[in-house]
Formats: structure tokens, sequence, C-alpha cells
């Protein structure tokens, strides 16, 4: 069991003995279960080198990049599944990425967190703040997530890109079905699979 | 060459399976003293190897051989050549860094080595390390390449020609026949000075002596050295020469031009028979003579080939030199690499 319960889903939907590209890797969490228990070959790519030095200690292949450069170096359809989870907030240009993920990988999975949750709708309406705002003397910059991703904004952009959504899942705090029926409103987490149109 | 010999050193001991073996290749002016362990001296890489660093003798088998062509033991120009029984000067043959490879594997072959761990080394060790691997993937589980490339560039020789140039222009060369008279020491500071300066970085010359003066509150308005830099440089390249021939100066800086693993077909064919070796390439910010753009070349080819790769590039100021001198990231990421090989 993965501490985060999108990669805990995620772990679910990759099959065994796939190739796995994990973009944003982090610790290599996700990739050192799929290793370990689906006998999978992954690769990480990691831009923070404090989180490279946890996956060199499990193991885990890492390169450090910056994904805003996009995937230059990877070669069409080399890997099976391309993993970007929570990531996708922090990327300058989110399309260009997502279709460079779509040319290197067979299947892509992004998960993010929506901001549309009900929860943050009804801190903001009653403090006029997002959750990381209400702590004081930290850097409200911190982390630099320069996008706000929404599911109906995840699903519109895939809508106006033709990039062909083929699964999803939502999380919220417990597994309720409802949360798959208005996931704007209930899903905390959204986990979507994407496969190209080829 | 009729004989030659290696001198090594080896620290730490073979385990029972004999699967613990690191071989580390040394640069232009390395020797096999990699290791201070209970000498006097310090060793080249004393931030790396020791206990409780990456390449701690008491869990490995550490080997470190002088190249051929040096002038640290193993046979070079300054060596006594038996046919003539004078050193053998510009006698001694042109060696490439396959022939100092080759070497160091009859060494390996002769400590009853039959598999390396890990092979490593930076810059010209970083050549010999690729070089290894590509000559003997079957008997090499993994490689740790750091600020270093697949060939010399434009810019690597030219540097190293200079450095040359340096050297012959000293009237005491006479051809590299010297070791009767008085050593072109002038020359050799020099080309040590021109190296010296590829192996900084400007960040770090400037915040380490800026336009700082030496001796005088102003300038003099002389043709003698003034400024903090020129001084250190002088002290860098004068202490040089008491250390280091200049015949093995001239041998090995022709190795590294000479040295271009694409010789023999493009980087990702000559990668494909890696296919079992594990890959750490790492390369330093601020390592403008081996930048990260060779490293990276190195990392695209492996990826091409589906080889079990991983790459960083360290933040630092040091320029080329950042691969000697102490840092906590480089030390972190090479233990973490290490403790996952199995044998």
């Amino acid at each position: 069991m993965i501490e985060r319960k999108d990669l805990n889903i995620i772990f679910d939907i990759i099959k065994p003995n796939s190739k796995v590209l994990d973009l944003g890797c982090g610790d290599g969490s996700l990739l050192k279960e799929l290793i370990k228990n689906k006998n999978v070959t992954g690769l990480g790519i990691e831009i923070s080198i404090e989180k490279i030095k946890a996956c060199l200690k499990d193991g885990i292949s890492v390169i450090q990049e910056d994904l805003n450069e996009g995937l230059k170096d990877f070669q069409e359809n080399s890997f099976d599944y391309v993993v970007l989870s929570q990531t996708l907030e922090y990327i300058a240009n989110p399309v260009y990425l997502i279709q460079e993920m779509l040319r290197v990988g067979k299947n892509c999975v992004i998960s993010f967190e929506n901001l549309a949750y009900w929860k943050n709708r009804i801190l903001f309406l009653f403090r006029g703040t997002l959750k990381s705002e209400r702590i004081k003397n930290i850097n409200p910059f911190y982390g630099k997530k320069v996008q706000i991703l929404t599911v109906i904004k995840f699903y519109n952009l895939c809508n106006y890109y033709h990039i062909n959504i083929s699964h999803q899942f939502y999380l919220a705090k417990r597994r309720l079905k409802i949360t798959q029926i208005f996931p704007n409103t209930l899903a905390k987490i959204a986990i979507f699979m994407l496969r190209g149109d080829n | 060459m009729p004989g030659f010999k290696i001198a090594y050193e080896t620290y730490g001991n073979l385990n029972a399976s004999k699967s613990n073996a690191i071989l580390i290749f040394h640069a232009l002016s390395g020797s096999s003293h990699v290791y201070k362990d209970n000498s006097e001296i310090g060793g080249w890489w004393d931030e790396m190897v020791g206990v409780g660093k990456p390449f701690d003798p008491s869990k490995y088998f550490i080997i470190c051989a002088n190249i051929l062509g040096s002038c640290y033991g193993s046979t070079g120009p300054s060596s006594l050549n038996i046919k003539t029984n004078k050193p053998y000067g510009l006698l001694f043959p042109i060696i490439t860094v396959h022939d100092m490879v080759k070497s160091i594997k009859l060494l390996i072959d002769s400590l009853g080595v039959k598999r390396i761990l890990s092979v490593t080394g930076g810059s010209l060790g970083g050549f010999q390390a690729l070089d290894w691997a590509v000559s003997y993937p079957d008997i090499t589980l993994s490689i740790i390449q750091i600020a270093t490339a697949s060939y010399a560039t434009t810019f690597n020789i030219a540097f190293n020609e200079v450095q040359r140039q340096a050297i012959y222009s000293d009237p005491n060369w006479n051809n590299g026949n010297y070791y009767n008279g008085k050593t072109p020491n002038v020359g050799l500071r020099l080309a040590r000075e021109i190296g010296h300066i590829t192996y900084l970085s400007e960040k770090s010359m400037e915040e380490k002596f800026g336009r700082d003066l030496r001796y005088n509150p102003d300038y003099v308005f002389q043709f003698k050295e003034e400024f903090e830099v020129e001084s250190y440089l002088q002290y860098k390249g004068m202490s040089f020469t008491k250390r280091f021939d200049a015949n093995s100066y001239l041998y090995i800086t022709k190795a590294i031009d000479y040295f271009d693993l694409r010789k023999k077909g493009n980087l990702t064919t000559i990668f494909n028979p890696l296919k079992k070796v594990k890959f750490f390439v790492i390369s330093f910010s601020s390592d403008w003579l081996y930048p990260t753009s060779q490293s990276k070349e190195i990392v695209y080819a492996l990826k091409s080939n589906g080889i079990e790769t991983s790459f960083v590039e360290i933040s630092t100021n040091y320029g080329h030199d950042s691969f000697l001198v102490e840092c906590k990231d480089l030390r972190e990421v090479v233990s973490n690499f290490l403790a996952n090989l199995k044998a």
C-alpha cells in the first residue's frame, strides 16, 4: 500500500510486466511498488535532487530533467505507460507535455487535485483563501503551482485537443459511488487514463 | 613495447564471492594513490574514498592503477628504456585511452578479479571507465561516469594543444630529451596554469579572487604578477612542476584528444551490447570543459537501448574540478546508487 491514495489507484491500473515512465516521480514510491509487485521496468524523471537521492536509495533508475522541456529525448511508443501524478499543476505548458506523453507512451495516466472540490469552494466562500493560503508565515508561491485544474477544465481540454479519455476515477475522503457521478464537486483528486488518437 | 609496469594500489578486501571490486580510473594528473588510508600523503579522491564515504574500503575492494604514460610508477616517457638504457622520452609510443584500459585489464586479471561491481572515474577517468564498459561489458556490473564525455570536443583539443605548445616552446624541452639536464619547468608550469583555468568556473574564480591585488595596495604598472589570481595560478603551476613530468603531460593530453567512442559507429549502436550494465551518469552545472550536454548525449544513447540509466546534474560553482572537491550531493547520490548494486 502506497501512502498516497491516487498512487494506489494508478498502481492498480498498470498491468504487470509493462514499461513505465513516471514523470515527476518524487521519491519513487509508485515505481518501487510496481517494480517489486508487478515486475515492471521503470524509469523516473524528477527535478529535485533530494527526491532523486530517495529514488536511488530504493534502486530506482531516475533521470534529472525539467519536464517543462518536454520529452525530447524519448522515442515514440517507447513506454507502455507514462504517468504524471499530481504534477500537472506545476507545468507551464500542460498541453505540450500531455501531447508529448501521448507520443512517448501507449497509455497515459494523469492525476491532479481538483480545485473545484466542494470543501475548497466552502473554504473560499467563507475565508476568501485557498487551503494553502491559510498558513501565514510561508512563501505564498511555494511549490510554484502554475495551473488551476478542475475536472471540468480537464474534460474541456481533452475535448478541444482531441485527446481520448479511456478511463477516469475520482477520489474523495470516502469511497462513494456518488463521487463518480458528480466529480467536479465531489472529487478531491481526479485520475485520468488517456490514449492518443492513433 | 617489450614489457611495461603498472603501479597500482588496492584498499579493502575482496569478499568471498569476489563480487565487491570497484575499479577507479584517475584523470590527467592523478596516480594510483586515490585514498590516503594509513599513509601520510593525501589521496586524490579522499572526498569520495574512505570509511563512511561512497567508495568504502570496509565494504568494497577498491583498485586504482596509474595509467600508462604517466609518471607515478607505471611505465611512461620518463621510465627507463631497457634497449637504450636511457629514459624513453619521445621514443615512448603514443598511447590511447584504450591502451590504458587494456593494460589495467591485465592487472585485474592478474589480481584474480573476474567481475567488477562498478567502474568509475571523472574526466579522463570517465573516458577510461566508458571504454572499459564498452570493451568488457560481460564482467562489468555498473559504471559511474562523472564529469566526462564520450569524446574529446574541439574545445578540449584546442586547450590541450595550447598546453602542449607551451611545453614544446620551453627551450629546455629539447624534443623530450631533458632527463639529463634542466627540465622544461617554465613550459610545464604554463601548461598547468592554462589547464587549471579550464578546471574552474568564472563564478568560482570571481568569488575567490575578484580583482584583488596580492602584494600592493594599488597598481604598480609593471609587468609582474600583481593580482591575487595571477599569484594563485603561478603557485599552482610551480607546485605542479615539482611532481609531474612534462613528457607525460604531452602523452596523456594526446590520448585525451584521440578519444572518440563514436569512431566505430554512433553511440546508440556502440552501447547496444551493454544491455546488462547499469549506468549512472553525473555532470556538474558549472563544468564547461565537459559540459552537461556531453553527459546527456550519453544518456540519450543509453535510453535508446533501454539500458538502466540514472542521470543527475549537480549544481555547483566549482567547474570541472567539482568532482574532486567536497560535495555532499555527489557523495549521497553515489552512495545510494552503490548500495543497490547486487553482484
